[in-house]
């Protein structure tokens, strides 16, 4: 079994509003949920040869910014993948952390 | 040779302001972070309220062309704690330093006609109500917050269904569509502007794109709501001359207030201050002035990006000498004023004051603001 460990760290500013985290397995939704403020989730019992995605949308404070990554065993992050760790402004950030277990 | 290392340092103190404003919390590392200079909420605020209450640092020169120049150095309370504690930026730290944040310090040092320097203050303001920090708007129990869950459940799995079917046909062509679907929802999250055109003619998944929109137009205008809140501050400041001799003490506070929600904002702007100055050399007697003060500010031209470019401020000004009064002077003055602010940079402003003395009726001000831009080009040709 792989496991992957997601951190989101929202500087200068709480987010206005919350960060909405999904995790899909091939493209089928497995987990969703939102968070007010920064965290760190662990994704385990992930099923080896599959392929993942953890995305992740949010807002930033404003003039603020969120930093975000992951890491894990068992898990390796394919070319499409946004890279980590992940910083990211402007107003708000799409991110999609896309790895095969 | 004196002048010209004045105008080489006030060069690089201006240069030092616009890039200390931009480092304010950008000077912070997380590991790998990098964060980025607060921007967006100092565009956005006008040049009245940057004056009252800093973000993180300032610097700042003062009658430049005058008798009485002075450096300028203010930096919040949380400014300073940030340089010895970066993790205070995190969102989950951020929120308790509500005092540091609003407790700020300034001292300066004055340079005197023949670059000597000739005295020194230091004070403080403390913001005792600040309902206009932006960096804490929540909107996570409102109507919008409903509106995002349900969007963000819907639209990274539709973008990832896309990239699945069109790599499932093994084309470049598909491919790149993907990946130029997911980088331009990346890209308009980043600025806050949903075009469905710039996504695929066979994304169909707009729908649930477009609503992300509404969403930030929700959090656009509570930004704008929360410009428009109170800010009462509460300030002190005292000088002493180069002998370390007492010289001048202040106490003021200021309030403004947002009067409108939609188009060109127009502030509520209340200020008093009373203040006592040592002017003896031989003897012991003080002189003790109030000043008071009530206007509107106005932000005239805005631009494209709603940041205030020029502003304009009409206000009454009543000042009450209660000691010290200098042989033959009234007691008492009525002034009707006009301050005009103009952003030059992001960060600095220019701004000049007409005033007009009631009792007297006589016009104050224009002559020096003429004045002092001609003395300035002329410190400028060497």
């Amino acid at each position: 079994m792989a496991s992957a460990t997601l951190t989101v760290t929202v500087n200068g500013g709480i987010p206005p509003l919350s960060i909405q985290v999904g995790l899909l397995k091939n493209g089928t939704p497995v987990e969703h949920f939102g968070q007010a403020s920064s965290f760190t989730h662990l994704f385990d019992d992930l099923e080896a040869n599959n392929n993942y995605d953890v995305t992740i949308a949010g807002f930033n404070p404003a003039g603020g910014n969120t930093s975000l990554s992951i890491s894990g065993t068992g898990i390796t992050l394919t070319p499409i993948s946004d890279t980590t760790p992940s910083e990211q402004d402007g107003k708000g950030y799409f991110v999609d952390f896309n790895f095969n277990s | 040779m004196k002048k010209t290392i004045f105008i080489i340092i006030c060069i690089c103190f201006i240069c030092a302001q616009t890039k200390v404003a931009a480092q304010n919390n950008s000077s912070v590392n997380l590991d790998s972070v990098q964060l980025l200079p607060v921007r967006t909420a100092n565009d956005l605020k006008t040049g009245n309220w940057q004056d009252v209450l800093t973000n993180f640092f300032q610097l700042g020169l003062s009658d430049l062309t005058g008798n009485n120049r002075a450096f300028n150095f203010k930096s919040s309370l949380f400014g300073l704690k940030l340089k010895t504690n970066p993790s205070l930026i995190v969102d989950t730290n951020y929120v308790k330093h509500s005092f540091d944040r609003n407790f700020q310090f300034n001292f300066s040092l004055g340079i005197d006609s023949s670059y000597h320097l000739n005295g020194y203050s230091a004070g403080f303001t403390w913001a005792a109500i600040n309902k206009r920090d932006t960096t804490l708007i929540n909107l996570t129990k409102s109507k919008t917050e409903s509106v995002w869950a349900a969007a963000a459940a819907k639209f990274p799995q539709a973008l990832i269904n896309y990239r699945i079917k069109k790599f499932a046909k093994r084309t470049s062509q598909d491919s790149a569509d993907a990946i130029m679907a997911k980088q331009a929802v990346s890209n308009m999250m980043k600025i806050g502007k949903f075009d469905a055109s710039l996504l695929p003619n066979d994304f169909t998944a707009k729908d649930s794109i477009n609503v992300i929109q509404a969403v930030f137009d929700a959090y656009d205008s509570a930004k704008a709501s929360t410009m428009q809140m109170p800010l009462l501050t509460f300030t002190f400041n005292t000088a002493f001359s180069k002998r370390s001799s007492f010289d001048s003490a202040q106490l003021g506070f200021v309030y403004l207030q947002g009067l409108t929600k939609k188009g060109n904002p127009l502030e509520l702007d209340l200020r008093a201050n009373f203040r006592i100055k040592d002017t003896a050399v031989n003897n012991d007697r003080y002189r003790s002035v109030f000043t008071s003060s009530g206007g509107m500010n106005c932000v005239l031209i805005k631009s494209k990006a709603q940041a205030s470019i020029l502003e304009f401020k009409p206000y009454v000004e009543y000042d009450k000498i209660i000691s010290g009064l200098f042989p033959g002077e009234k007691a008492d003055y009525f002034y009707a004023n006009a301050d005009f602010r103009l952003r030059v940079t992001q960060n600095i402003w220019i701004p000049f004051t007409i005033k007009y003395d009631v009792k007297a009726g006589n016009f104050l001000g224009f002559l020096n603001v003429s004045a002092n831009f001609s003395a300035l080009r002329g410190l400028l040709k060497y």
